[in-house]
């Protein structure tokens, strides 16, 4: 007679399981290294969705000496392989070196996991053993180390630090996560009921999971947006700003005469540029936030490192050296001739400085520099300093002839068409993600993106026993004292009806889409 | 739960626009209609632009004399600077087809003098110039003082160096004060062609203004259609540094001057600005077509698809 069943709930929070489907999604690795005992590791890997029923195989690594988890691994590797080959009608018989066995494992067919134990994990991580390790779990679809203690734990994210080049996320809520947040290249803690250790070695830090999705769709792909073409504008501004004076070279005897008054050139990066940098900087969206959480494929280019590499580079300095040729030869075209409309000459070098540096303003804010210019330019401080402030009055005189105006209009338009022209047949000829995601800004929802598991209700998961555990040792009464007629009676009806209901649950889940809530365990 | 929620209330984040990442953005979208409108707009503007710049440009009168070498043998006599007392005239004939109308301007044409040279536009004193601090004349190093330790006044490389029939500290015949002797107005640091100078130009080729038509008697509609000729006391030695000077007459429009390049530019601008709109209005209706015939293909085979 059973008197009585406990039962632990070990509560997964809110939206774990569509995080990490989103990130999967997004191109994302996911391993989870635990303290836990291996089932309650698979179990939770079970509840998030790590591990699923439909997925060809889960390899467990147990072993315990060196030779056991070599072959542990070896046999897994065979069987990735194997069933890539299956199709072809070939099997592979040779053991395959090592470098063959990157590109194979990398085009397995079927989806896998590995889960290995702690023990296993000390041997695997040996300096012989390393790599082959990497590469299987690399080929698996889900890894799941438990009983992994905090320095095992660290030297997992150092072993793909160091071979995958990949950037790795350290996400831990407890002080034995503290090592492996401090080696990950990004290290977050989730604050909580464990305490704050982790939050305190971390980089950043929320207090649920799910948070995770957020800040890496959006924050952090806003932000490697950012720094890029922060970057490539700051290299282009000041590569067209001097090869100005490089072109000035020639016709000023290359005695490193300055195009622009020395204030100007002073207070360009401070001043003059600074603002527009500093807000493309803190606050370019390409995307509106809910389209970069909807579609975790845009994460793809920072992956890749796509916006500033070294061809984006050579663009960006191309583009300044063309614009530095064109703000100093349509100027020097205009002034070579020129006069003004009252018969004096234009071409003094202190008018030409200053048209070519107000061409400038046509992609900066304007009222700051014509303050500044107006200011400098002035009577006052030119009483005050005459040796310093020789632009007296040029700007007021300068600006006040057309050609002048003409000359920066046009110096514009040319500087700016080409780049508009290029843009828009690269948006028409190869769209990537962001510009057809901007141009559809009406449409409502997208099925395809969506392929995370709907959860009914708001409940957290839960994490249940797949195995029998000990249920059937105690039905069988053999700790227990009592008739053993009545026990065997009992016993036989009703562990086969437990069993068999648990077999019934198991399959009906299996094929049932949506995860829904699973109940626990009811005797 | 109570104390939790306090704990969750006091480690909360700020829910601002800002830090939440949730300030409203505007993206800035290159639709069709926009970039064309753009291009053929700018396109037209510039074209208009630069053919009415050109036209202006064309209605100028510009007479042009380069006398560096046809003056006798004034420029072989200036080359050496001990000759810098004996005096050298000549007189070049020059013939106007057409009289120029409106306002003449007369002007000196240096080419190959590098005034934006850095050196040379440093050596200058303003403090002197505006009569501020007459003793000022540090950074007009090499021409500060006369070997009798008396200060130059103007001092400076670019002072030395001025244009003139005649020039003084040092090489100048002249002082400052006697540099116009029929105007009292225009002589020290006030005389105009003095400032004209000190005002170094950009390029080493550059012209400045000399002289204006003073328009009265005969002169009073401009210049008219004859036989002139130029009276030049040859002074400024530009042979030594493979240099020329010219003199020129020019009468002028709104847009100042005869250079034709600004109009040209603004023509090959708008040309080239409608020729890429025309392109890519190509280019974006055959990728308009090949999306329809796709898309056309596409729901063909759907449509077979589902039928069987």
């Amino acid at each position: 007679m059973l008197l009585g069943a406990t039962a632990i709930e070990d509560k997964l929070q809110q939206g774990v399981p569509e995080t990490i489907a989103l990130l999967t999604l997004a191109n994302i690795k996911i391993w989870v290294l635990t303290g836990d005992k291996q089932e309650t590791a698979v179990n939770i890997g079970y509840s998030c969705k790590m591990l699923t029923d439909d997925m060809t195989e889960v390899f467990i690594v147990t072993g315990h000496t060196v030779l056991e988890v070599r072959e542990e691994l070896r046999k897994a590797r065979e069987k990735m392989v194997d069933s890539r080959t299956v199709g072809n009608g070939f099997t592979y018989q040779e053991k395959l070196s090592s470098s063959k066995l990157t590109s194979v494992l990398e085009a397995v067919a079927g989806e896998y996991a590995l889960v290995i134990n702690g023990h296993s994990l000390a041997h695997a991580l040996e300096a012989d053993m390393e790599l082959e390790f990497l590469e299987t779990a690399c080929a698996c679809k889900a890894v799941i180390c438990c009983r992994v203690t905090p320095l095992q734990k660290a030297q997992v994210v150092e072993l793909v630090k160091k071979y995958k080049k990949a950037v790795t996320l350290a996400i831990g809520d407890g002080a034995n996560d503290v090592s492996m947040i401090k080696t990950a290249h990004i290290g977050v803690g989730i604050s909580g009921q464990e305490g704050i250790q982790a939050v305190l070695a971390s980089d950043y830090s929320f207090s649920q999971f799910k948070f995770l999705q957020r800040l890496l769709l959006v924050h952090g792909r806003w932000s490697y947006l950012r720094m890029c073409k922060f970057l490539c504008y700051f290299f282009y501004k000041n590569f067209a700003f001097t090869m100005v004076h490089f072109w000035f070279g020639f016709f000023c005897g290359f005695s490193a005469q300055t195009v622009y008054d020395q204030y100007f050139i002073t207070l360009y990066n401070i001043v003059y540029t600074s603002l527009p940098v500093l807000a493309m900087g803190v606050f370019d969206q390409d995307v509106p936030e809910q389209r970069s959480m909807e579609y975790p494929k845009l994460y793809e280019p920072g992956q890749l490192n796509l916006l500033f590499n070294k061809r984006e580079f050579f663009i960006c300095i191309a583009q300044g050296i063309y614009t530095s040729v064109l703000m100093f030869f349509i100027p020097y075209g205009v002034f070579a001739e020129a006069t003004r409309d009252d018969g004096t000459q234009l071409a003094d070098y202190q008018s030409f400085a200053v048209t070519v540096a107000t061409s400038w303003p046509s992609l900066q804010p304007l009222a700051v520099y014509f303050a500044i210019l107006f200011a400098m330019h002035s009577n006052g401080l030119f009483d005050m300093f005459p040796n310093q402030f020789r632009f007296v009055g040029n700007a007021q005189n300068t600006l006040a002839q057309p050609t002048v105006w003409l000359t920066i209009a046009l110096t514009t338009v040319v500087c700016v068409m080409p780049v508009v022209a290029f843009r828009f047949l690269r948006l028409s000829l190869k769209p990537d993600l962001s510009d057809t995601l901007v141009r559809k800004k009406q449409k409502a929802q997208h099925r395809c993106m969506r392929r995370v598991g709907r959860t009914g209700s708001r409940r957290s998961g839960y994490a249940f026993s797949h195995q029998e555990g000990f249920g059937e040792l105690i039905m069988s009464g053999k700790n227990m004292r009592l008739s053993s007629l009545a026990l065997s009676g009992f016993t036989a009806r009703s562990s086969s009806s437990w069993i068999e209901s648990l077999r019934r649950k198991k399959s009906d889940s299996a094929s049932s889409p949506s995860g829904g809530t699973d109940k626990p365990l009811k005797g | 739960m109570e104390r939790r929620s306090r704990l969750q209330l006091s480690r909360l984040p700020d829910i601002t626009a800002m830090k939440q990442q949730q300030l409203p953005a505007y993206q800035l979208h290159f639709s069709a209609t926009m970039v064309f409108s753009i291009f053929f707009a700018s396109g037209v503007f510039c074209l208009f632009m630069g053919i009415f710049l050109i036209l202006s440009a064309k209605s100028i009168q510009k007479v042009e004399i380069n006398y560096t070498k046809t003056c006798g043998n004034c420029a072989k006599l200036r080359e050496d600077a001990f000759n810098h007392n004996k005096i050298c005239t000549c007189s070049i004939p020059f013939v106007l087809a057409k009289s120029m109308e409106g306002n003449v301007f007369m002007y000196y044409k240096l080419y190959g003098f590098y005034q934006n040279l850095y050196r040379y536009i440093l050596s200058r004193s303003n403090s002197q110039l505006l009569s501020k601090d007459l003793k000022a004349v540090e950074d007009c190093a090499p021409f500060k003082v006369s070997h009798k330790e008396i200060p130059f006044a103007p001092c400076g490389a670019i002072a030395n160096s001025m244009f003139n029939g005649t020039t003084k500290p040092p090489y100048w015949p002249k002082p400052i004060y006697e540099l116009d002797p029929d105007d009292p107005e225009n002589n020290g640091f006030l005389n105009d062609d003095f400032i004209v100078w000190m005002r170094t130009a950009a390029f080493p080729t550059f012209k400045k203004l000399y002289r204006r038509l003073h328009r009265i008697h005969y002169f009073i509609e401009g210049l008219p259609a004859g036989n002139y000729s130029f009276n030049i006391t040859y002074n400024f030695p530009v042979t030594k540094f493979q240099g020329e000077k010219s003199v020129v007459l020019s009468t002028l429009t709104w847009s100042g001057g005869s250079s034709l390049f600004l109009g040209l530019a603004y023509t090959v601008t708008g040309a080239m600005t409608w020729l890429a709109s025309f392109a890519m209005l190509a280019i974006h209706f055959m990728l308009k077509q090949r999306k329809a015939s796709t898309s056309k293909w596409q729901s063909k085979a759907l449509k077979g698809q589902s039928r069987k």
